[in-house]
């Protein structure tokens, strides 16, 4: 088939929704087989979700007595509230764990996300002695797996005093190295330097060219990875539970107040407070969601 | 002397001060929690917990290794670790042909990407708890199974026998949309006209995937593998969450995090000595199985 009437084809399939729209039968009998598959899956992790929001609502005699199909028969909303009296981990009450969480969250997101930024964008757009050293050990530190340092790691924060203090997530989060950091490092190195040659004649200096030139162009990808990192390190807990045990968060809080049976004699108070616990979440995926779902890519680990 | 850019023009005074200025924390960083840490690491294998030098630790870790018959020994918890790597591995295609119908707008996708991102989303100890009460003897799925005839349901979770085959079903059923991210921004990425060239020629879907599409996201697929392949010692499933290690559930991970919150220094050596033999065991494999992967070519678009 010549290209003049091939793109001809194109161009009028196109008008019509685009080939890649159009199935054949055994295509439709597939895509029908495989959505039954999807609607199944999915309806087996959404149903539990919703099966713990409805107990949540329940007495705790009501959620022991075994009609567990059964809606509440009083809707019990003053479980909520409950929650925030009830579960408390040590001296840590329910909203102290939520406080936790939003400064760990918070602090581990932004050094998690600038940090690597600023290495991926010198490391992409400078050239100096020692660079190929620090490339080079930037991708063996993600390729060799190294087992069982968490050992090591712990008596060097406690060495450093690090111990289960706030500071011990600041200087945690400083690495500028890992996946992130391949990601701007590819973005940064795709990005025309013509923009800096530009500030630079204008007087403008390396800072100023990163932090108000370059860093902007990088937003989308600043975001996404903002979200999903706050996304992660909301529901992180056994780095909580190792390094920062004297400030349990919601999801390491939660755990801790989980493997205490002998307290869980009210599993709807405790639903109730894991339903806290994932709103936050669950609200951020659902403004981001189109974004995080069209903007991360990885490739190519070349060292 | 710095370079900046193609260009190879002589850095300026401030050049090299930025560039000092950003990569100082990250060096500093690496330098005492990579390269410190694991020279530490090395370190404590060959000592005793009183500090004294000795290889005892490394004679009784391979002793444990050897023996899979404790309830947390390293042998059981080597061939449960070994068996997650496994599952994980054989994911990345189920997850690569779940992304494929996705991208390839199966009626209702945008709905069933969010729904099979939601395990990544919601607290692993909000959905581990919902599940391990759901099955329960008592829970919602006893209850069915009892009306269709079932009379006595067993403790999945409590239970030698069915815990790490639940556990491993919980991560299969939670991981559909695991590297969905990464799966989906790579197909999104393919040129539509390089797909709709092949579809004139008559292509059908399989090969579609297989032909076209593969090769095509091999960049994002072999660094996927490459990563995985990473975990060969390190793969678990929540295990803290649903039986704290009992049941013959541990892995080499959890043997290490419970070793190390729960037994303290006194642990430190003999975790030290478990990572430095499987890290030498597993460095050369990976690095082995890297090299054969950046044989396949990657192709530019």
């Amino acid at each position: 088939m010549d290209t003049t009437r091939r793109k001809e084809i194109k161009k009028l399939i196109r008008k019509d929704g685009g080939i890649l729209d159009k199935k054949s039968t055994g295509e439709k009998i597939l895509f029908a087989i495989v959505f039954c598959i999807f609607a199944i899956h999915s309806f087996t992790l959404i149903f539990p979700v919703l099966w713990m929001i409805m107990s949540s609502f329940k007495g705790p005699l009501e959620y022991m007595g075994g009609e567990v199909f059964r809606l509440p028969e009083t809707w019990r909303f003053g479980n909520y509230a409950e929650a925030f009296r009830v579960l408390n981990v040590g001296e840590t009450n329910f909203l102290g764990m939520t406080f936790n969480s939003i400064w760990y969250t918070a602090i581990r997101t932004v050094c998690g996300v600038f940090i690597p930024a600023a290495t991926g964008y010198v490391m992409s757009k400078y050239r100096f002695p020692g660079w190929n050293v620090i490339f080079s050990v930037a991708i063996i530190s993600m390729i060799i797996p190294i087992v069982g340092n968490t050992a090591s790691k712990m008596q060097i924060i406690s060495t450093l005093q690090l111990m289960d203090t706030p500071l011990f997530v600041v200087v945690d989060s400083l690495g500028g190295f890992g996946g992130t950091f391949l990601v701007f490092y590819g973005f940064f190195k795709a990005l025309s330097w013509s923009y800096a040659e530009a500030v630079m004649i204008d007087g403008g200096g390396h800072f100023v060219i990163f932090l108000k030139i370059m860093l902007p162009q990088a937003a989308p990808i600043l975001l996404t990875y903002a979200i999903t990192g706050s996304i992660e390190f909301w529901n992180e807990y056994e780095t909580i539970i190792l390094f920062l045990h004297s400030y349990p968060t919601l999801a390491s809080g939660l755990f801790e107040y989980q493997s205490n049976a002998i307290r869980l004699a009210n599993y709807p108070i405790y639903f109730a407070g894991l339903i806290i616990s994932i709103i936050p979440t669950l609200l951020i995926f659902s403004i981001f969601s189109d974004r995080i779902m069209t903007s991360v890519s990885i490739g190519g680990l070349k060292g | 002397m710095i370079i900046i850019d193609k260009n190879k023009r002589l850095g300026s005074k401030g050049a090299l001060i930025f560039v000092l200025a950003i990569l100082i924390i990250p060096v500093a960083h690496w330098l005492v929690f990579w390269l410190g840490v694991n020279i530490n690491s090395i370190l404590l294998a060959f000592q005793l917990p009183s500090g004294e030098f000795s290889f005892l630790m490394l004679k009784t870790v391979i002793t444990d290794i050897l023996d899979a018959s404790g309830d947390a020994s390293l042998g059981l918890a080597l061939r449960n670790t070994l068996l997650y790597f496994a599952k994980d591995f054989c994911m990345i295609p189920f997850q690569l042909c779940v992304a494929y119908f996705l991208y390839k707008k199966i009626a209702g996708y945008k709905a069933f990407q969010i729904i099979f991102y939601l395990p990544g989303i919601v607290s692993g100890v909000a959905f581990a708890n919902v599940f391990s009460n759901f099955i329960a003897p008592s829970g919602p799925l006893a209850v069915l199974l009892k009306q269709f005839g079932m009379t006595e349901v067993p403790e999945f979770l409590a239970n030698s026998t069915y815990a790490t085959n639940t556990i491993m079903f919980y991560t299969i059923w939670m991981g559909w949309g695991g590297n969905m991210l990464l799966l989906c921004g790579a197909l999104a990425r393919i040129p539509l006209e390089i797909l709709e060239s092949a579809r004139l020629d008559g292509i059908n879907p399989l090969k579609e995937l297989v032909f076209m599409i593969l090769p095509l996201i091999w960049s994002t697929l072999s660094t996927l593998f490459i990563l995985q392949m990473t975990k060969l010692f390190t793969a678990s499933g929540p295990i803290l969450l649903f039986t704290g290690g009992a049941y013959q559930t541990t892995t080499i991970g959890f043997w290490i995090f419970s070793k190390v919150a729960y037994q303290g220094a006194g642990a430190y050596n003999s975790v030290a000595a478990a990572g430095l033999i499987f890290t030498a065991v597993g460095a050369p494999i990976i690095l082995f199985i890297k090299w054969l992967i950046e044989k396949i070519p990657v192709v530019e678009y």
